[in-house]
């Protein structure tokens, strides 16, 4: 009786999981409402172009990307291809869990690509690319037109003409005392602990002459806790007090939705929502310049990556070559809102190109895209500045305190890696 | 050959991963393999433990939680199981709605009290503003002051009545011939419950104060699905903690410290009651 | 056992009724916001109205976001109540095959390791769930385990409560009866699978229901071990549909009550034992 219940569980269980044909390639994906569309198209293509000659395309989907890569690491479980947040990747290469690209798709494409995503994609100690993305990513100010001519404030159209700091806050003093305006400004709090809190915050202390970590000494102490991230930061918290900007747990729509916030500092991912919101009333104004380096906003995003356990190089050659060509890229932008990572692509997608309502995010991507750090240590830095950031604007602690606390954590992890060898020596 | 396959899977599946969680402890164990060594580290997990003002604010919150929640959700469940153990109209279908809480999922009761506490404008803010005047929010899950008390409400909310069963039961084994006696000797209301209800749910008291503080002391899919342990770790919880530490930042040596930790408080905490309640009895 | 009769107790009365009114109200006004909610497929509606009368008493009756919420392909919603259901019946059906065989062999047996084992059955009852999950999961990781059916159930089936209960049971089978059905040839086995485990009928259903609460509620090991859809248990889809749906309340509402609806029913049908079985773990403690 054992027997027969064991082997019917073994039935049930068995029946779940897949296994892959040799000429079937799989990849894993984000799951994201304004990607999905893409992958089905991806999916569909990539099987009408090579489907007849062998090679045939899964797409998987997958929720809780993050740890689901984590699980499959544990227990051998990777597909041909996978995704990475731009960021991530210097860790996995240092864990060994990926394997470099520079064989697996053409250099042409990889020239092609614009610099940022491409040092974005390359791993320092053997320059070698080990990520490769369809898109770019930036972020600016999102304005609600009605309410900012209602407080009567100039909206600056190109970077050269980007608020400064004084400007800005005269400008959120103005909203505040419009009818309507609950909260002038929105900085996506609401987004939670995420990565946003370190790629949407991070162009606040680089403008103002900081960053999240030493480039060159990978050491925390003196940079994560200098006076410009201080100072920088130390700023927009006097703003969330004064009741400026939308607490963590005002939801994603207070701009788009119930219009109680009259500008936002968020991606271009949210092109569709906030056209969908405002129509004619939205407005696309520059990064502010919040110090002495000039406005810097952050760049990057998921891209393709192989893991090391694949073997069929040749399948998956043919598979990053088509997601990188030129109609793929564009394809990804225009279905997603994200900005083509190559330069070819740029004229062909509707937003982007000469002309098209998203041209300011390429300006942007060009003047003042600052990669985030490619560096092994890299998921502890962002956890570190993430939570420093949350307990500032939500636990409205003392800023100083806060990035002394994230330093300590930083210098201790790179400490406790011996460095992250081959860097660090 | 009966035996076997129970005790084999309790020494695989409890026995040989608590001996793990303290061989962990003292080790630099990653979740996910990593190009160095893992070294025997000594004490350090539990001296950075101990020196992590995360640490103590996960504790202390743990604490408080505990100590807020039962006898908040012991008071409630009593009450229920006595109106609900009182000849009134209706009684069964006041039964039945009292225990659907406990039906309901965790995660289906956070999602619930999370539209109940939204800003600015749920239904309790309502109440607030009825009372405060319209622009008046409060920021339940958002605020350090309100997070925990906020979980607190919805904790007991969604558990109350496990307990109140178990007092409904208790009731009912006290002999009824005592309420008569008492009521023939004068008896008032209060005093009925003073001198012959209370004395008579004794033991089951002691039980619900050891499994209510236990639980308690677990706390985690509430907080996870809805303030992460925020504000500024407002809402930590020893748990949290360690599954922050372990899984998503992979440090499974230092988390397994805290799991260690934890262990050591569930037993004290359980001891304690146990002689405490146990000395009182015999006096 | 105990058992909760309709014997009336003292102090009925205006007061007690008015309470047990308040006690509804407390329970039921979420409750009915909740379904108000998820038949509203106005988000905007919802919105505006969430802290208003309107949002307890439903205006417009459509089922728009169940139909979204069923059919979502990211989240689907019939594998999850399938993985859920198959999760619990597997759990329930080793847990008490295994747990009441092992109980009874230690209750009955003339065993000489009974002690030792006893030691190990307390000692894993007072180990916490919860501080086990981390070497749990790297043990999970060599067997190449995780998202699977197999990595849900194994560790309610290793269940030293489950043990424990069977056992006080067993032990207190009168010992004529056992020693009758020796004389009259049964094998030991047999004893078990004859006598004892059809008497113990009060125990399995206390351990199916409470065993089924746990897993219904089960959130952390299930967070750390599955990856997407394919194994994933209800309750942790209700939590990673709710971060990745923040703003369609009524979709989220519905989902909630989606998975409400088979836990009432599933009460409904075994209200007595269910309340039996719950208070019988706590007169006896």
């Amino acid at each position: 009786m054992k027997i027969k219940l064991i082997a019917a569980t073994c039935a049930i269980v068995c029946a779940g999981s897949s296994h892959a044909f040799a000429d079937a390639i799989t990849a894993w994906v984000i799951d994201g409402e304004s990607e999905r569309p893409y992958f089905e198209q991806l999916e569909k293509a990539f099987n009408a172009a090579y489907g007849a000659k062998g090679t045939t395309l899964k797409v998987v989907p997958i929720p809780g990307y993050n740890s689901a890569i984590q699980a499959a690491v544990m227990s051998g479980g990777l597909p041909d291809i996978i995704m990475l947040d731009g960021p991530n990747m210097a860790n996995a290469v240092w864990a060994g869990t990926i394997q470099p690209l520079d064989d697996l798709i053409d250099s042409e494409i990889v020239d092609d690509l614009l610099p940022a995503v491409k040092e974005q994609g390359t791993y320092g100690p053997d320059g070698k690319l080990y990520q490769i993305s369809p898109y770019d990513s930036s972020v600016l100010l999102w304005g609600n037109r009605k309410l900012l001519q209602e407080a009567g404030v100039d909206i600056p159209k190109t970077v050269d003409q980007a608020w400064n700091r004084d400007e800005f806050r005269d400008v959120l003093d103005k909203l505040s005392k419009v009818k309507g305006v609950q909260w002038p400004l929105d900085l996506k709090l609401s987004y939670g602990n995420d990565e946003w809190l370190t790629y949407g915050f991070a162009p606040f202390v680089q403008s103002n002459g900081g960053d999240i970590i030493d480039r060159e000494a990978w050491k925390a102490e003196g940079t994560t806790n200098s006076p410009a991230n201080i100072d920088a930061l130390t700023e927009l918290q006097t703003w969330f007090n004064k009741g400026w900007i939308v607490p963590a747990s005002g939801g994603d729509n207070k701009f788009y939705g119930e219009k109680s916030a009259a500008l936002v500092w968020v991606g271009n991912w949210m092109w569709a929502a906030h056209k969908r919101g405002l129509g004619e009333d939205l407005v696309l104004i520059p990064a502010p310049s919040f110090g002495p380096k000039g406005a810097k906003t952050p760049n990057g995003g998921w891209g393709w990556s192989v893991p090391a356990t694949s073997k069929n190089t040749a399948d998956i050659k043919l598979f990053l070559n088509f997601a990188m060509s030129p109609e793929q890229v564009a394809a990804y932008a225009d279905t997603t809102g994200y900005i083509p990572s190559r330069n070819i692509s740029v004229p062909l997608s509707k937003l982007y190109g000469k002309g098209g309502e998203g041209e300011l995010f390429v300006e942007e991507a060009k003047c003042c895209a600052v990669v985030r750090p490619v560096y092994p240590g890299y998921p502890v830095i962002t956890t570190a500045w993430k939570t420093a950031v949350l307990n500032i604007f939500t636990g409205k602690t003392d800023v100083k305190q806060e990035l002394d606390t994230a330093a300590r954590a930083i210098d201790q992890d790179i400490e406790d890696n011996s460095g992250y060898p081959p860097f660090g020596k | 050959m009966m035996l076997l396959p129970a005790v084999v899977l309790l020494l695989t599946i409890v026995i040989l991963p608590f001996a793990l969680s303290i061989y962990f402890s003292f080790t630099d164990q990653r979740l996910t393999p990593r190009p160095i060594p893992t070294r025997i580290v000594g004490l350090t997990n539990f001296a950075r433990m101990f020196a992590d003002p995360l640490f103590w604010k996960a504790l202390a919150n743990t604490f408080v939680f505990a100590i807020l929640v039962t006898p908040f959700q012991l008071a409630l469940s009593l009450a229920v199981a006595m109106i609900l153990n009182a000849a009134i109209p209706f009684r069964a279908f006041f039964r039945t709605v009292a225990i659907i809480p406990l039906l309901l999922p965790m995660t289906v009761v956070a999602a619930i009290w999370a539209v109940m506490y939204r800003i600015p404008n749920g239904p309790l803010n309502s109440v607030v503003q009825m009372f405060a005047g319209s622009s008046v929010y409060v920021d339940w899950l958002g605020s350090s002051s309100t997070a925990l008390l906020s979980i607190v409400l919805l904790s007991a909310w969604a558990t109350f009545p496990y307990q109140m069963l178990i007092y409904l039961a208790g009731l009912q084994e006290i002999p009824q011939d005592l309420y008569e006696a008492a009521t023939l000797d004068g008896a008032k209301r209060w005093q009925r419950f003073r001198y012959v209800t209370w004395p008579g749910l004794r033991n089951v008291n002691i039980f619900q104060l050891i499994i209510t503080t236990i639980g308690a002391l677990k706390l985690f899919t509430q907080v996870d699905m809805l303030t992460k342990g925020g504000p500024n770790g407002a809402t930590t919880t020893v748990i949290h903690y360690m599954y922050q530490q372990g899984f998503l930042s992979q440090k499974v040596g230092y988390a397994s410290a805290v799991a260690v930790f934890f262990f050591l408080v569930v037993c004290t905490i359980a001891l304690i009651q146990r002689v405490v309640l146990r000395n009182e009895e015999g006096a | 056992m105990a058992k909760i009769s309709q014997r009336t107790g003292r102090g009925g009365g205006s007061l007690a009724l008015a309470c047990a009114g308040v006690m509804t109200l407390g329970v039921l006004l979420p409750l009915l916001m909740m379904v108000t909610i998820s038949l509203n497929p106005d988000e905007q509606d919802i919105m505006v109205s969430i802290g208003a009368l309107r949002s307890f008493i439903p205006e417009v009756v459509s089922l728009q976001n169940y139909f979204e919420v069923w059919a979502d392909p990211a989240h689907p919603f019939l594998r999850y109540l399938g993985n859920t259901l198959l999760i619990t019946g597997l759990t329930l059906l080793f847990s008490i095959l295994f747990n009441s065989m092992a109980a009874f062999v230690l209750a009955q047996g003339t065993l000489r390791i009974r002690g030792p084992l006893m030691i190990l059955i307390l000692a894993s009852l007072a180990i916490p769930a919860e501080s086990l999950v981390l070497p749990q999961l790297i043990m999970a990781g060599w067997a190449g385990i995780i998202d699977t059916y197999q990595v849900q159930i194994l560790p309610g089936v290793a269940n030293a409560m489950s043990i424990f209960l069977f056992y006080q049971f067993f032990t207190r089978l009168p010992k004529e009866l056992i020693e009758a059905a020796r004389i009259d040839g049964f094998s030991f086995f047999q004893i078990f699978r004859y006598i004892a485990l059809p008497l113990s009928k009060p125990v399995v259903s206390a351990i199916a229901i409470l065993q089924f609460l746990e897993i219904w509620n089960a959130y952390l090991w299930p967070v750390m071990v599955t990856r997407g859809p394919e194994h994933r248990p209800l309750s942790v889809a209700m939590s990673a549909y709710f971060s990745s749906n923040l703003q369609s309340w009524g979709n989220i509402m519905a989902f909630a009550v989606s998975m409400a609806i088979p836990a009432i029913l599933f009460f409904l049908v075994v209200q007595k034992q269910f309340i039996a079985s719950v208070t019988s773990t706590g007169v006896k403690g």
